[in-house]
C-alpha cells in the first residue's frame, strides 16, 4: 500500500476500503448493502483455492464491493474491507508472524464453553460492579486483603471444598471463577429498566488459567453469538485489559444472516492453522476443525424453579454452618459478624457483639436496600450476614481458617477511612463445580498443538516453508490443523466396538444421530445396534434393559456407564472403564446428596408399582425469602414436589425389564452430577504416529480412520495399565467408607 | 465544520399536547424528529437551538393530529474534505490503520495515510503505531491519544457520519498530551 502513497484517484488501487471508501484516497466507492457484504466473505472463500493459486490475479481493482473482503484477523470492524490481493498478503504476513512465535489460531466460543449465562433472575447473592472503576477499585483492595492474608492458609472456596493456597493472584481468579456474575447489558429502547437487562454469569473452573496457558500456544480469538455489548461486558470480567483476546471478538454482528459461525470471516483464504472450540457443532460449516466441549450449564438448575435442589456444596445457612470452635477463633468470629450488622458503618472500632443478632444472623436490618438478592460489592450498603458466607465458603476443609483469615484481613487493614471490610470478597454460594472440561481441553491442545509443529519439523523445519520472508512463504506446505485434529480425534476410541442401551428417547432413536453418537463416530469408534462377539463395550445410561442384562451374562466385554463414553470424547482419552461402572451414576447420586438418595429410595420403595410423580423432602439448601439476599433459613419441612421422569425412553419399551431397579440423574441434577464428577487425573492423549498419519508425499492428506498401528496397540494397552492404577486411587478415594 | 441551520419542517402533535405546554411540545417534537439525525446535505444535527411555529397548525384528517409547520434554528456538523479536525483515537487500531472520534465523525487514517516512519506494534498492548524517528510517547497512536487529522473523503448513511483521514503532513498526527 506504500506504493500508492500519492493520493492519486486514478493511480488508486481501493486496496483497504472503509465505510464504504476508499482509505487510500478517500473516492466513494459503489455502496455496500450488507447483505451483499456479508455474503461477500463467503462468496470469496469458495473461490479461495483459485485465489490463492493466483493472487496476483485478484489485484483488479474495481469499484465493486465483492472485490474486498472482511478480514476478520486484522480487524473485527465491520465497516473495514481490503481487497483480496491485501488480505492474502496481510494473511500471508499473520501466519508467518504467528508460525515464527509457534503460535496457531484459536476461535473460541462464549457461552456453554468459556462461562454460562443465563437471564434469569437468580435467587442467590451475585457479585457484581456498578462500573470499571468501582471493580478495579473492589479488585484492588482485595488484592491487598489476599495479600495482607498470604501467610495465612487463607480458604478461597473452591468447588470442592478443598483448601487453594496459591499466590494472590491465583486466588483473586479463584474468587472470580467461583462467584456468579450479574452484568448488565444495555437496556434496548422501552426497556423498563434504564441499568440494562441484567445476566448472571458464571465463569468455567479454570477458565484463567486456562486461557493464560493457551494464549502462549494460540492466537485467540472469540467468537459468540451474543451480542457486542454483551460479549464486551462478559470479558470485562475475565479479561479486563483484553490482554488475551486483544480487539478479535466476533459477535452477532458478524455472524452470516442465518446465525451460522464461519471462520471465513476470520480468515478469508488460508484456515489450516486455525482451531475452533465450541460445544456446539451445528453453527459451524462442515470441515470446521472443532474440539467439542462438554456443554457447561452449572446455573441451569437455579432457574428450572427447582430451587430446593441447589446443590451447594457448603449449608448455605448460618445454622448448618460448623459452629465456631470455643477457642480463641470464637470472639473474631463475633466480632465479625458484629461488623457486619454495623451495616455498613465504616468503624475501625470493634462494636460489641450483639448477642440477639448474632444468635439470629440471617434476619435482614430494615432499611437496607436489597434487590433481587443482589450483592452489589461495591456498594456501601453491602447486605448483612455474609459473615456466615464468608464461613460457607471455606467449604469442609477451610471452614476452621476462613473466620481467622477474616479477621486477619479486616484487622490488617483496620485502620483509616479507607478501611477494607471482609465484606467485599465474594461470600455467595460456591456451586458443586465437578467440570474440568477446561484442563482437559488444554491437554488436547498441547497435543494438536505438538503434533502441528512436529508435521513442520518432519518436513524439514520452518526453512522447508521458504520461511524466510513472508513473502516465501511456501503456504501449500503447512500441515492442516483440520487433518490434525481429525486423526487426532479418531484415536481416541481406536478399536472400540460399542453398542448402547437406554441413551435414546423418542425424539433421538437412533444412536448414532445423537451428539454422542456423532462424537464418537469421530473419535473412532465403531457403533453397532445390537451386541455381538465383536462388541467391546456396552454403554449403559440405565440398567433395566434387555440389553444390559444380556450382556452381564456374557461378561466378554465392559458394561460403562454413558458417563465413560462422554469422559472420553471430551477428553479425548481412553479413560479406565473401571471407573465408570453402570452404577456410577447412582453411587455418586448417593454419596453427593445421601438425603435425597435417602429420601428417593424410601419413595421408590412405598410407590414402586406406579405414580411416575413422587414428593421427595429435600433439604432446604436454596428455598428462601425472595428478598432475603443472605443465606437462606433452614426449613426443614420443605416439600418439593418432584416430577421423576421414570426411563429416558418413551415409556417401557420393549427392551425395557419391568420391576427390575434402575437410577438415572434427575435432570436437575446433571449440571453437578456428569461426567466430570469422578475425579481422574488427566492422561496423556493417545500419541498419534504421524509417519502413518501424514504420508510424507500426500502433504497431510491423511485417511478417515488411521490404520490400527502397532504403535497405536501398545499405547492404548499403556492406557490401560494407567487406568489399573487409577481405578485404585479411584476406589480408595471415593467408593470406600 | 458546525453549521447553524436555519429550516423549516413539519412536525405533528397531539391534541393532548394543544394547550399551555403547546410550545414545549412542539420544540420537544422538532428535538425529537432532528437530533442526531444524519443527512448527506446538511450532515449530523447536534441540538435544536430555537424552533417557532410558523402560522397555525392544521388538523390532520384520518389522524386527528395537529400539524405544524416549524422553523427551526439547529446546530449542526459537516465534515467537509481538506477540513482539519481534532479527535481521539478509539479501540480500533490494527495494522491497516486507526480509527478515531472527531465529536460525532468516525475517522479511518489508513496507514497509507500516515508519514512513512510510522510503524505498526502488534505486541504492544494495545498495539498502537509507533514511529521509528522519534520513539517518545508524544508520536505513539494508541486508543485514547489525540490527534489532528485531515478529512480526505466522508460518507454519511442514516445513522452515522464517517470519514477518511489523513495525517500524512506537516503538523498533523498525534497532538501532544493535554496538561
Amino acid at each position: 500500500m506504500d506504493e500508492d502513497n500519492d493520493v492519486d484517484k486514478e493511480s488508486c488501487r481501493h486496496d483497504v476500503v472503509v465505510f464504504g471508501m476508499c482509505a487510500a484516497c478517500g473516492s466513494r466507492m459503489a455502496p455496500l448493502s450488507p447483505k451483499k457484504s456479508a455474503t461477500s466473505a463467503k462468496e470469496m472463500a469458495t473461490h479461495s483455492q483459485a485465489m490463492a493459486a493466483e493472487p496476483s490475479g485478484a489485484s483488479s481493482a474495481t469499484g465493486d464491493g465483492k472485490a474486498h473482503v472482511a478480514a476478520g484477523f486484522v480487524s473485527s470492524k465491520k465497516a473495514l474491507k481490503v481487497s483480496n490481493h491485501v488480505a492474502l498478503r496481510l494473511e500471508r504476513e499473520r501466519l508467518f508472524e504467528l508460525l515464527t512465535e509457534k503460535r496457531l489460531c484459536m476461535v473460541l466460543d462464549l457461552d456453554n464453553t468459556l462461562v454460562h449465562c443465563v437471564g434469569c433472575s437468580i435467587p442467590t447473592p451475585v457479585l457484581t460492579f456498578p462500573s470499571k472503576t468501582a471493580r478495579d477499585r473492589h479488585l484492588h483492595k482485595l488484592r491487598q486483603q489476599m495479600a495482607s492474608t498470604a501467610t495465612q492458609p487463607t480458604a478461597s472456596g473452591s468447588a470442592e471444598g478443598r483448601v487453594r493456597v496459591g499466590s494472590v493472584d491465583e486466588r483473586l481468579e479463584a474468587v472470580m471463577e467461583s462467584a456468579i456474575h450479574m452484568i448488565r447489558t444495555d437496556a434496548p429502547p422501552g426497556y423498563p429498566d434504564s441499568a440494562g437487562i441484567p445476566l448472571y454469569l458464571k465463569l468455567r473452573p479454570g477458565l484463567h488459567r486456562f486461557l493464560q496457558e493457551a494464549s502462549l500456544l494460540f492466537e485467540l480469538y472469540l467468537f459468540t453469538q451474543g451480542t457486542a455489548d454483551y460479549a464486551a461486558k462478559a470479558l470485562d470480567i475475565f479479561d479486563p485489559d483484553r490482554r488475551l483476546f486483544g480487539q478479535r471478538v466476533f459477535t452477532r454482528d458478524h455472524t452470516s444472516a442465518l446465525g451460522g459461525k464461519s471462520i471465513d470471516r476470520i480468515f478469508p483464504y488460508t484456515k489450516k492453522t486455525v482451531v475452533v472450540v465450541d460445544d456446539r457443532e451445528d453453527v459451524w460449516p462442515k470441515r470446521t476443525p472443532i474440539i467439542r466441549v462438554f456443554p457447561y450449564l452449572v446455573l441451569m438448575p437455579l432457574i428450572n424453579g427447582n430451587r430446593t435442589s441447589l446443590p451447594v456444596i457448603a449449608p448455605p445457612s448460618p445454622s448448618l454452618a460448623p459452629p465456631p470452635t470455643p477457642t480463641d477463633e470464637a470472639p473474631s468470629a463475633k466480632r465479625s459478624r458484629g461488623r457486619d450488622d454495623t451495616n455498613g458503618v465504616s468503624q475501625p472500632t470493634t462494636p460489641p457483639p450483639q448477642p440477639a443478632v448474632a444468635a439470629v444472623p440471617s434476619t435482614p436490618p430494615p432499611g437496607v436496600p436489597l434487590t433481587n438478592g443482589v450483592v452489589d460489592a461495591a456498594n456501601d450498603h453491602p447486605p448483612p450476614a455474609k459473615k456466615a458466607r464468608r464461613e460457607e465458603e471455606g467449604g469442609g476443609g477451610g471452614s476452621e481458617a476462613g473466620p481467622a483469615a477474616a479477621s486477619a484481613g479486616a484487622a490488617a487493614s483496620g485502620g483509616g477511612d479507607d478501611v477494607y471490610d471482609e465484606r467485599d470478597v465474594w461470600q455467595g454460594p460456591s456451586l458443586e463445580d465437578v467440570d474440568h472440561q477446561l484442563p482437559a481441553l488444554m491437554h488436547i491442545l498441547r497435543t494438536v498443538h505438538d503434533i502441528f509443529f512436529r508435521l513442520i519439523e518432519r518436513g524439514g523445519g520452518f526453512a522447508s516453508l521458504h520461511g524466510e520472508s513472508a513473502e516465501t512463504l511456501d503456504i501449500g506446505a503447512i500441515p492442516d490443523l483440520e487433518e490434525i485434529v481429525k486423526e487426532q480425534k479418531a484415536l481416541t476410541l481406536n478399536g472400540v466396538v460399542m453398542t448402547t442401551t437406554g441413551m435414546t428417547n423418542a425424539s433421538q432413536p437412533v444412536f448414532q444421530t445423537t451428539v454422542l453418537g456423532r462424537l464418537a463416530d469421530q473419535a473412532g469408534a465403531q457403533v453397532e445396534d445390537h451386541l455381538s462377539p465383536r462388541t467391546t463395550h456396552l454403554v449403559a445410561a440405565r440398567r433395566n434393559t434387555r440389553k444390559y442384562y444380556d450382556s452381564q451374562r456374557e461378561k466378554s466385554h465392559h458394561i460403562v456407564h454413558d458417563w465413560w463414553l462422554q469422559r472420553c470424547l471430551y477428553t479425548w482419552t481412553r479413560v479406565c472403564e473401571r471407573a465408570f461402572p453402570a452404577d456410577i451414576g447412582q453411587k455418586c447420586f448417593s454419596q453427593r446428596y445421601p438425603e435425597l438418595a435417602k429420601a428417593e429410595k424410601q419413595q421408590q420403595q412405598q410407590q414402586h408399582s406406579s405414580a411416575p410423580t413422587i414428593t421427595v423432602t429435600m433439604p432446604p439448601t436454596a428455598s428462601k425469602k425472595p428478598s432475603a439476599p443472605e443465606p437462606p433459613q433452614p426449613q426443614p419441612g420443605v416439600k418439593k414436589e418432584k416430577a421423576k421422569e421414570p426411563s429416558k425412553t418413551p415409556g417401557p419399551s420393549k427392551g425395557t425389564v419391568k420391576g427390575r431397579s434402575d437410577f438415572v440423574v434427575p435432570s436437575e441434577l446433571t449440571p453437578y452430577l456428569n461426567a466430570w464428577t469422578v475425579d481422574l487425573p488427566a492422561m496423556p492423549l493417545p500419541s498419534l504416529d504421524i509417519d502413518a498419519a501424514f504420508p510424507r508425499a500426500a502433504g497431510g492428506e491423511g485417511e478417515q480412520q488411521p490404520q490400527g498401528g502397532e504403535g497405536e496397540g501398545d499405547m492404548q494397552d499403556e492406557n490401560g495399565e494407567n487406568g489399573d492404577d487409577l481405578v485404585d486411587m479411584l476406589e480408595a478415594e471415593l467408593f470406600e467408607g | 465544520m458546525f453549521y447553524l441551520l436555519q429550516r423549516l419542517t413539519n412536525v405533528r402533535l397531539h391534541p393532548s399536547q394543544i394547550g399551555p405546554h403547546y410550545i414545549a411540545a412542539m420544540k420537544e417534537a422538532v428535538e425529537k424528529e432532528l437530533e442526531g439525525s444524519v443527512n448527506a446535505d446538511r450532515g449530523i444535527v447536534l441540538t435544536v437551538i430555537d424552533a417557532d411555529p410558523r402560522g397555525r397548525g392544521h388538523v390532520q384528517d384520518g389522524t386527528g393530529l395537529v400539524v405544524v409547520e416549524v422553523n427551526y434554528t439547529a446546530l449542526a456538523f459537516k465534515a467537509r474534505k481538506g477540513e482539519v479536525l481534532d479527535g481521539i483515537v478509539t479501540e480500533e487500531v490494527n495494522s491497516l490503520g486507526f480509527f478515531c472520534q472527531c465529536g460525532p465523525l468516525q475517522v479511518f487514517v489508513s496507514k497509507s495515510s500516515m508519514p512513512m516512519h510510522y510503524q505498526f506494534v502488534a505486541n504492544a498492548t494495545p498495539p498502537c503505531w509507533q514511529s521509528t524517528e522519534k520513539k517518545t510517547d508524544d508520536a505513539t497512536i494508541k486508543p485514547e491519544a489525540r490527534v489532528r487529522v485531515r478529512i480526505i473523503g466522508t460518507n454519511n448513511d442514516a445513522t452515522n457520519v464517517f470519514a477518511i483521514g489523513s495525517i500524512n503532513e506537516d503538523y498533523l498526527g498525534k497532538l501532544p498530551e493535554q496538561v
